[in-house]
């Protein structure tokens, strides 16, 4: 098949224009090596298949970062390769930063690719002022030049029906003197006019002053924070509790009563009835809790929380963010960025142990990794301790949440005392606001529900499963007495809670999820739950960590974890 | 003596300057330039960020976040009029 690769600037809005391109079917990988998200996707046109590649944004062809490094290996690989002579480079600017972008262009120019330029954000470039003559620019660069409006689709079908004009261009530089011939290009293809700035600009610049700023982000973290609440707990109301008690109930029930209500399968498949009648939330059968616990009461605040992220991402939000933070991120060893992961990881811990990759340095991906998978819940178990903790009332949630947030501080303030070294400096663009496309969100939403859905699913039933078989061989028991000094004597809890931190190995909802028949009191609520977050990542969490940072780093990482669960929980033992 | 040199620090929020130098290896100056930072730029402060804080500059058409010690490497000759009440004056 024919290939397309989008290559451009970060923030030089090449998602929306690969929507544009590709239909609904959209496939993203892993960039072997790498957490770089690819996306692919086809394009039917002049009677040719094209693959469509969405490549991450770069601003050089001299990598710096892992991202870039990948945007330029891809494209090697493609000139490299047998379909070469096949493959189109789509050169997707930023109209309104020509300067920057055409740094990019200039290195695509001198490689042995066909390239057609689309000078995107047409539009925004016309209010701000900036008008292109596309001819002139066409002529000085020997490729196609077509204006395009990602978000409203202007100019896509230009640039589909140019694509075939794409070429080699004989453009050639001299490197000294490329900013000097960059300014030259501009004077000749670009005028300005006069204009006032918009109103989206003036918040822009307002949201990154301290003060305004740090207020603006307030606002919007309690926005986001309720906006996924309504929209997870009216998913559960209103969507998923109707469907598994309406429908999905009687079906088990039948399948119980078929089965003769007991016995060890339909122990293991349905679980135990509560007062003759199946409990989601207790029975603990494959079938039953198997699929509530990841489907009903986790997937619904999994779908409003990657809303809510794919907005604050596209609107170009997050960057702003950075920006307050990274005084204060100084302080734990980490520059404002690494705010990134902290959020990723309130999702899944899993994405957020990938994404320290975009980290410079060694000692910021394992403060960073470390200081995530013990103090940052993910978004499973939030639902469930919501769940759980919530229905004793906003004070019980406080002390978790509020916990968890000053062992990330004191944790990350220890570590930065005791390893060598420093946090790298923040260098990093600003994007102005812009409106997200909402295609490319539904895109990214629908992407990453598929993940969780295929990467929980079977982990739950994997945890419900064993926790069944573990309970028959009398192993959870065995554990219990062997552990119950520490979990009775050091947390205060019932030695019934060792299965939940048996599970929680596999799994940290289904974990939580298993507290709720063991008739908790507030006090022992809050520590199981504080102390299921801390002691040990998920099995998938653990296998990425290993991943990223060595057996040795993870022994280190995990000791950090063991010492500082057992101090949290002790003290609150003490406290509470 | 020559008189101190004033770098991107001293600057405060709205002043205007031209880049006359990165004191920096290539790593750093090339990555500087990526994002449209080099000498004979203008640039505008948008924002500082108290404590040594992240300094937020307007450099052509683009805003980019630069963390305090390394603005401190940016040597500016301050100015006036190099936003002419034009593009992002913000």
């Amino acid at each position: 098949m024919d290939k397309i690769l989008l290559i451009g600037n970060p923030n030089a809005g090449k998602s929306a224009i690969f929507s544009r391109l590709t239909g609904a079917r959209v496939i993203a990988s892993n960039y072997p090596g790498t957490t770089v998200e690819l996306t692919g996707g086809v394009l039917r046109a002049d009677g040719r298949e094209f693959e469509v590649i969405d490549i991450p944004g770069t601003y050089t062809l001299d990598p710096v970062s892992e991202a870039e490094k990948v945007a330029v290996k891809i494209l090697d690989e493609t000139i490299q390769s047998d379909e070469a002579e096949n493959a189109v480079v789509i050169n997707v600017i930023d109209s309104t930063n020509l300067e920057r972008n055409l740094n990019l262009t200039f290195q695509l120019l001198k490689k042995n690719i066909p390239v057609i330029m689309a000078l995107n954000f047409w539009d925004e470039a016309g209010h701000t002022g900036v008008n292109i003559d596309t001819d002139k620019f066409e002529e000085i660069l020997n490729i196609p030049v077509v204006p395009t409006c990602g978000v409203t689709g202007e100019g896509i079908k230009a640039l589909v029906d140019r694509i075939k004009e794409a070429r080699r261009s004989d453009f050639s530089f001299n490197n000294e003197e490329k900013w000097n011939q960059i300014g030259d290009i501009i004077g000749k293809v670009q005028t300005l006019t006069r204009r006032h700035h918009t109103l989206l600009e003036r918040f822009g610049d307002f949201s990154v002053q301290p003060l305004s700023g740090i207020s603006i982000a307030a606002v919007v973290l309690f926005l986001s924070f309720q906006i996924i609440r309504f929209i997870g707990e009216g998913l559960i109301a209103y969507v998923m509790d109707p469907l598994f008690q309406r429908i999905w109930a009687p079906v088990m029930m039948k399948l119980s009563f078929v089965m003769g209500s007991k016995g060890v399968i339909h122990d293991i498949l349905i679980g135990k009835l509560v007062d003759g009648q199946i409990d989601f939330g207790e029975s603990f059968g494959i079938l039953t809790t198997g699929f509530y616990v990841p489907l009903a009461a986790v997937l619904p605040y999994i779908i409003a929380f990657y809303l809510v992220l794919s907005v604050l991402e596209d609107s170009g939000y997050l960057p702003r963010l950075a920006v307050l933070v990274d005084n204060a991120m100084h302080r734990i060893g980490l520059h404002g960025y690494g705010i990134m992961p902290m959020i990723l990881g309130l999702g899944c811990n899993v994405p957020g142990a990938l994404s320290t990759r975009i980290m410079e340095t060694k000692r910021e991906r394992f403060l960073s990794i470390t200081i995530m998978a013990i103090a940052v819940p993910c978004m499973a178990q939030i639902a469930m301790i919501m769940g759980l903790v919530g229905k004793e009332g906003a004070l019980g949630l406080s002390i978790v949440f509020g916990t968890l947030f000053l062992v990330w501080l004191v944790l990350g303030l220890f570590m930065n005392k005791m390893m060598k070294g420093r946090a790298p400096e923040l260098f990093i663009e600003i994007p102005p606001y812009r409106i997200p496309y909402w295609k490319t969100l539904l895109q990214k939403l629908w992407m990453r529900v598929v993940w969780f859905v295929r990467e929980a699913v079977p982990w739950v039933l994997v945890g419900v499963f064993a926790i069944n078989i573990l309970y028959t061989l009398g192993v959870i028991e065995f554990m219990g007495r062997l552990m119950g000094p520490v979990i009775s004597g050091v947390f205060g809890l019932p030695t019934g809670a060792v299965a939940a931190l048996v599970v929680g190995f596999l799994r940290k909802d289904v974990a939580v999820g298993m507290l709720v028949p063991l008739q908790l009191t507030f006090k022992q609520l809050v520590i199981s739950s504080v102390v299921l977050t801390m002691y040990f990542p998920c099995a998938a969490t653990f296998a990425v960590m290993i991943k990223e940072l060595g057996v040795k780093g993870m022994i280190k990482s995990a000791l950090i974890m063991i010492i500082s669960t057992l101090l949290v929980g002790g003290l609150l033992n003490l406290v509470l | 003596m020559k008189k101190t040199k004033m770098t991107l620090v001293d600057l405060k929020p709205g002043d205007e300057a031209v880049i006359s130098g990165v004191n920096g290896g290539y790593g750093i100056i090339t990555n500087m330039e990526n994002l449209g930072i080099r000498q004979g730029v203008g640039v505008k402060v948008v924002s500082r960020h108290f404590m040594k804080g992240p300094v937020v500059v307007l450099a052509g058409s683009s805003r980019v976040a630069i963390g305090f010690g390394m603005a401190k490497k940016i040597v500016v000759e301050p100015g006036e009029g190099i936003f002419p009440g034009g593009k992002g004056d913000g």
